[in-house]
């Protein structure tokens, strides 16, 4: 499958998509940001962090959401199938951001 | 217990040891051992298609982590294929359901080889307990899909595919 390097990847195409699965997932995803980069292989990957609520981070609500989230923004992005780049997935609640602030979660 | 479903269940104790404030070290071991435990779980599964049980030690040393990552990419992108086809055709079959289950062990396994590689190696960003216990639910998953299709063609076929580099 070809790679498209991160320069010509229509970003605005995933800002939007991914705008889109955020508001399909409210209350329980805050927020989604991505970034494009080398993966360990040395190929161009897609690494998304999803940023949740605590309501929905909580132990027995986590595993099932996530998948959902993930399914969804796999569907609508379709980094593979689109851009030829694999897709890695972070996820964190709120308090746990709240207490890092890391900048690229913002 | 068998070393794969060990590695699980510590992977499981690491990510609630610290029940307040978790460690970084520990969330890190934690991911790493979880990938552990899914890469022995299919060595150790390959291996006893060896009949010769004095030589699957020495067999289980010839797999290699990118390669099996690439193979499992490869897997799932075909079984993605092969699962949108199937949706489309109406009730879910046995097959279907066999296709669903390694596509869950192959899609963890090329997710969870980059995180470790991260977890292990890259001192940039901090784990969260969220994240971690995700990755390890994820792959308590993947254990419990393999179970369900271990014996099944596909699935020993594809052991086969994680050792065979090149055909001659």
């Amino acid at each position: 499958m070809p790679v498209a390097p991160s320069g010509i990847v229509n970003q605005r195409q995933i800002t939007t998509a991914i705008q889109e699965v955020a508001k399909a997932f409210t209350p329980d995803v805050v927020r989604i940001r991505y970034a494009l980069k080398s993966d360990s292989t040395g190929s161009e990957a897609i690494f998304f962090r999803v940023l949740l609520s605590d309501r929905a981070s909580r132990p027995d609500r986590l595993f099932e959401t996530a998948e959902r989230i993930t399914a969804k923004i796999l569907d609508i992005v379709q980094p593979r199938e689109t851009f030829g780049m694999e897709a890695y997935f972070n996820f964190r609640s709120e308090s746990e951001q709240a207490n890092f602030r890391d900048a690229e979660w913002e | 217990m068998r070393l794969p479903e060990g590695l699980l269940e510590q992977a499981q104790h690491l990510v609630k040891r610290e029940p307040k404030r978790p460690k970084q070290a520990s969330l890190r071991r934690a991911v790493s051992t979880a990938y552990y435990g899914l890469f022995h779980l299919l060595i150790s599964e390959a291996i006893l298609n060896w009949r010769r049980a004095g030589d699957r030690v020495h067999l289980a040393r010839m797999f290699e982590h990118s390669h099996m990552r690439s193979i499992c990419a490869k897997k799932r992108d075909e079984l993605n294929k092969e699962l949108k086809m199937s949706e489309k055709g109406g009730t879910p079959n046995q097959e279907e359901s066999v296709n669903r289950n390694l596509h869950r062990v192959v899609a963890t396994f090329v997710q969870m080889h980059e995180e470790r590689e991260l977890a292990d190696y890259d001192y940039s960003g901090n784990w969260t307990r969220t994240d971690v216990l995700l990755k390890v639910e994820g792959l308590a998953a993947a254990f419990k899909a393999w179970k369900a299709i271990r014996d099944e063609e596909v699935a020993q076929a594809f052991l086969f595919t994680l050792l065979n580099k090149k055909r001659r």
